[in-house]
């Protein structure tokens, strides 16, 4: 197993940074390099299935119901108890930059499932070709009970309450995973893993190369995102809210507002948070969502070190209580609100990703580049959250994800999806959003259970293949497929909107 | 069964500390606070990302019957810390605990109290872990030495000179192979069946005075917690209500529109486990299902629901009885029913079994007096070193029943921690710790530690409810 590089100590690492992680705390000793040797044993094989995917949020949804719809036995494994990951346990209930020409399939049917039932609060989608970024959010509840029936009706067997921990690794091969829930620890076998954990779990934790670079260059070259998370205020009156936004322009303005409530709050040092601002929006009745916490990540700090994560939390939990007594003491509308829920996990953001055959750069994104065994399309754009406070958003033209990201270069049988494919920091900072998460786990889903029908690799598969039974189940396989006109509207949004940032 | 051979392993060790406490429910709280304060290197292991278990996790955020002649120390401490933050304390009912008149609950806001538990964990100078789920002891010999935990970074080994087992479902020694319970109902039909798992959620924009009319209007319907019995009944026989239970229990004390439930619930079929991962797994994909069915009945039959949505479901659902372990003594029913006195007591427990039938059946036998909660039934009986509290004690399951709710289970965490930090500082094996000495600590910490304490006139006052109960 990979370790984790020498970590800076916590106590040097508070001296330098003082408003971060108040508790100073270095009595870690893996320095000792101690070890508890654990002897051998047998596990139990729980059960044994062509496909297994690891991870239930937007990537692992669309490998398991993509698998699942095209023949393949099909095992979900998620580490909570509900799908939908970082859209309903972290609550960022939205898919962002949704265009019917881009992304089709699993998704569209995902989203007209969640407007059949009500679940859509604001459909942003007729925007997305125009804004710079646009999002579509829903109710997070609806979507949790909807995936339910989705997943049972595709006729995938998922398991909650899973960690997947580790995976049987022969030779070059993947045969399945070690799991660990409440009964105890055990195996599941398959023919195909889908790794869609988001950090790369299964694959950095079978010994399989992945990327953990971080930042890609600069002065935060080798920094990673901070993580973040979203507050749900209970109590709202929204109507004086949108009133005293509407008398006071030069406070509250678009997105961003309370500029100078905030500066005020930090100068006579009343505030723990990072951005100079709030973005609250108010979409149920009585409900605010408050967005953009950050909690950065200094250097020699991996979002995979269980103390930075614990930290984090920590840290997190201390700004959402920060900014929710200056919005309550400070804003017009919150003067009787309460804190109404916090997530189950915080925004993880970079970690790691496998090292694919192919990975996709910041060049490819911000040209648009087409590839020959493109599987999906993506108009997202690298939304960064720098290892300090600074946020970028830049707009990139709509561009190709090759099968090449999705497959491991040195292990079979391992596919990933969303955030775990193989890119560079800056496409990944674009891809791990929602939308391109689960184009990617529908190819993944689908690449695995032809694979598993036709007894090949994932990397044996004939692309083409692929490419057809994606075009067949509505799937948007390559910028080459998306009508001139649509792109010539991307077109003027590239050229107008390039290097803004902070939107 | 078919099996796959895992190979040996050199797993790292990440910390070596006094006392590991692994579960950071009200048990975990009371034992990490107690064992760091009393001089231990602490560090406290929780699965998900909040203190608190099921006052967090689940929505049971309520101190049932306290009363700080029974419980004090530590959970009074919290108490009064929320209570500081206006707002955070909803309701204070607690001066009805001696009446036996409902359940004599504070009312918190969960949100508030994981702050809270940060900010006292960081004073207390704990060393919290979160999404570190402890899936195993280590030892040697008959003596637990530590714990492997599996997180974002894999599998690490935690060590200890006391492992406190807090996990709720005698998760760690369990799976490191101590002596546990694992029984279930011990009498009658229903013999060897468990608890079936429970939901609670929260439904939001409800109008909260058309609910208040309702329940002035049909009492006996709606006036009451539990409601909705002719409603579900008939919803059920035109097969309208996916679900179990016969009526819901329902509060409006968590303000601002909103109503908090406790209703769905999964019963557990005869041989099956509630530590079964498909049961599990099931269990939460159909209390969800069952909760939006509600949802539907309330919205399109009561009053008061109209505009209402789901405003939260829990993270996780209420799993009731699972393991516990044999301790050196198991706490039964009769010495629950006698309030019997026991010299080695270190907590007192008021609670009454509050039974969840295997199927749809829900009791409470509201009757009891104060009873001693003795140290040997926070000692494993087999291994060196394990120490339980809370509803992982040893117990037999209708004292379960009572003693899994928070305060008995703050209080035993605060002896368990209490008893850790020691048990360690005299170098001894908690089991040869002099009890006198434990005794005292507690007391000097604020701690009731026995039903002989109490004062006169307050064994009075509940002696006069019981008979009230009992003619009632």
């Amino acid at each position: 197993m990979r370790r984790a590089g020498r970590r800076k100590s916590k106590v040097e690492f508070c001296k330098e940074q003082a408003r971060l992680f108040p508790t100073v705390d270095d009595e870690r000793i893996e320095d000792t390099m101690k070890t508890i040797m654990e002897p051998q044993k047998e596990v139990p094989v729980f059960e044994e299935a062509d496909v297994i995917i690891v991870g239930g949020g937007p990537a692992g949804i669309g490998a398991a119901l993509a698998s699942a719809r095209n023949g393949a036995k099909t095992i979900l494994i998620e580490k909570f108890g509900a799908l939908g990951g970082m859209q309903t346990h972290a609550m960022s209930s939205t898919f962002s930059l949704i265009d019917p020409a881009i992304q089709g399939g699993v998704i569209t049917d995902v989203i007209n499932r969640l407007r059949a039932d009500g679940g859509i609060l604001r459909d942003a989608s007729p925007r997305t070709r125009q804004a710079a970024f646009s999002s579509t959010s829903f109710d997070c509840e609806v979507y949790k009970a909807m995936l339910d029936d989705m997943m049972a009706e595709a006729g995938v067997k998922l398991l909650y309450h899973t960690s997947g921990v580790g995976a049987i690794k022969e030779n070059n091969a993947l045969k399945g995973i070690f799991i660990e829930c409440i009964q105890g620890r055990f195996v599941i076998l398959g023919k195909v893993i889908v790794d869609s954990t988001g950090n790369a779990d299964i694959a950095w934790k079978s010994g399989t190369a992945c990327m953990d670079d971080g930042h890609g260059k600069g002065p935060k070259a080798g920094r990673h995102m901070g993580f973040g998370c979203r507050l749900y205020i209970s109590g709202v009156d929204a109507d004086k809210f949108a009133k005293f936004k509407k008398e006071n322009p030069e406070e509250w303005a678009g997105l961003y507002g309370g500029k100078s409530i905030v500066r005020k709050a930090k100068a006579e040092g009343r505030y723990h948070g990072y951005r100079e601002g709030l973005i609250i929006h108010t979409r149920k009745p009585g409900i605010a969502m408050i967005e953009g916490f950050n909690s950065p990540l200094a250097q020699g700090h991996h979002g995979w070190m269980i103390e930075d994560v614990t930290a984090g939390e920590i840290d997190l939990r201390k700004q959402v209580w920060s900014a929710f007594r200056l919005i309550k003491e400070n804003v017009p509308g919150f003067e009787h609100a309460s804190v109404e829920k916090t997530g189950t996990i915080p925004i993880f953001r970079d970690t790691h990703r496998i090292l694919g055959e192919y990975i996709l750069s910041e060049e490819d994104i911000y040209k648009g580049r087409a590839f020959d065994d493109s599987i999906a399309v993506s108009n997202m754009g690298p939304d960064i959250y720098g290892p300090d406070e600074e946020h970028v958003y830049e707009v990139v033209r709509p561009h190709d994800i090759p099968y090449g990201c999705l497959v491991s270069r040195e292990t079979d049988n391992l596919l990933a999806a969303g955030s775990t494919i193989s890119a560079d920091f800056y496409a990944f900072a674009a891809d791990r959003y929602c939308a391109p998460s689960m184009c990617t786990g529908q190819a993944a889903g689908t690449a695995a259970a032809l694979a598993a029908k036709l007894n090949v690799t994932p990397r044996q598969l004939d692309v083409k293949l692929l490419q057809d039974a994606l075009r067949t189940q509505g799937a948007r396989v390559s910028v080459k497929d998306i009508p001139k006109d649509v792109l010539e509207e991307y077109e003027t949004r590239f050229e107008k909107n390039r290097n803004i940032d902070d939107v | 069964m078919k099996t796959i051979t895992d190979p040996q392993k050199e797993i790292p060790v990440i910390y070596e500390a006094d006392v590991v406490v692994v579960g950071g429910g009200p048990a975990g709280i009371g034992a990490a606070l107690a064992a760091a304060r009393n001089g231990a290197k602490t560090i406290l292991i929780e699965k998900f990302n909040c203190l608190g278990g099921y006052q967090t996790l689940t929505f049971n955020s309520t101190f049932s019957l306290v009363d700080p002649e029974v419980q004090n120390g530590i959970i009074q401490e919290i108490i009064a810390e929320l209570k500081k933050y206006e707002g955070a304390v909803e309701r204070d009912l607690s001066k009805d605990t001696r009446k036996r008149k409902g359940m004599g609950a504070v009312f918190f806001d969960a949100e508030y109290y994981k702050r809270l538990l940060d900010m006292m964990m960081e004073d207390a100078g704990v060393k919290v872990l979160f999404h570190a789920f402890g899936v195993g002891g280590i030892k040697e010999g008959n003596r637990i030495k530590g714990i492997f935990i599996e997180s974002i970074e894999g599998k690490r080994a935690v060590l200890g000179k006391v492992i406190i087992d807090v996990t709720g479902s005698a998760d760690i020694s369990w799976k490191s192979g101590a002596e546990v319970f694992s029984d279930g109902f011990p009498q009658g039909p229903k013999k060897g069946r468990h608890a079936g798992y429970g939901y609670t959620f929260f439904f939001g924009n409800v109008d909260i005075p058309k609910l208040k009319q309702l329940r002035k209007e049909q009492p006996e319907e709606w006036g009451t917690l539990r409601v909705g019995m002719n409603l579900i009944q008939k919803a059920k026989a035109e097969g309208k209500l996916y679900g179990n239970r016969v009526h819901f229990l329902i509060s409006e004390v968590y303000g601002h529109n909103r109503i908090w439930i406790l209703g769905p619930q999964y019963p557990i079929p005869h041989g099956h486990h509630p530590w079964v991962l498909e049961d599990l797994s099931e269990g939460e994909k159909d209390l969800r299902k069952q909760a939006w069915s509600m949802y539907d009945l309330f919205r399109e039959n009561v009053p008061g629901f109209e505009n209402s949505y789901i405003e939260k479901t829990p993270t996780m659902l209420l799993l009731r009885d699972s393991h516990r372990i044999v301790g050196e003594y198991t706490l039964i029913e009769e010495d629950m029913r006698q309030g019997r006195i026991f010299e080695d007591s270190i907590a007192i427990s008021n609670m009454p079994p509050d039974v969840f039938g295997p199927d749809d059946e829900h009791d409470m036998v509201n009757n009891l007096m104060p009873y001693d909660i003795p140290y040997r039934s926070l000692l494993s009986r087999d291994t060196e070193g394990l120490l339980a509290a809370g509803s992982t004690m040893s117990v037999d399951f209708m004292v379960w029943c009572a003693t899994r709710y928070c305060a008995p289970s703050i209080c035993t965490g605060q002896a368990a921690g209490t008893a850790a930090a020691l048990a360690v500082k005299n170098n001894v094996n908690p089991r040869n710790l002099d009890i006198q000495e434990l005794q005292k600590t507690l007391q000097d910490q604020g701690a009731r530690t026995s039903v002989k304490h109490m004062p006169k006139e307050v064994l009075a006052e509940y002696e006069e409810s019981r008979q009230k109960k009992i003619k009632g």
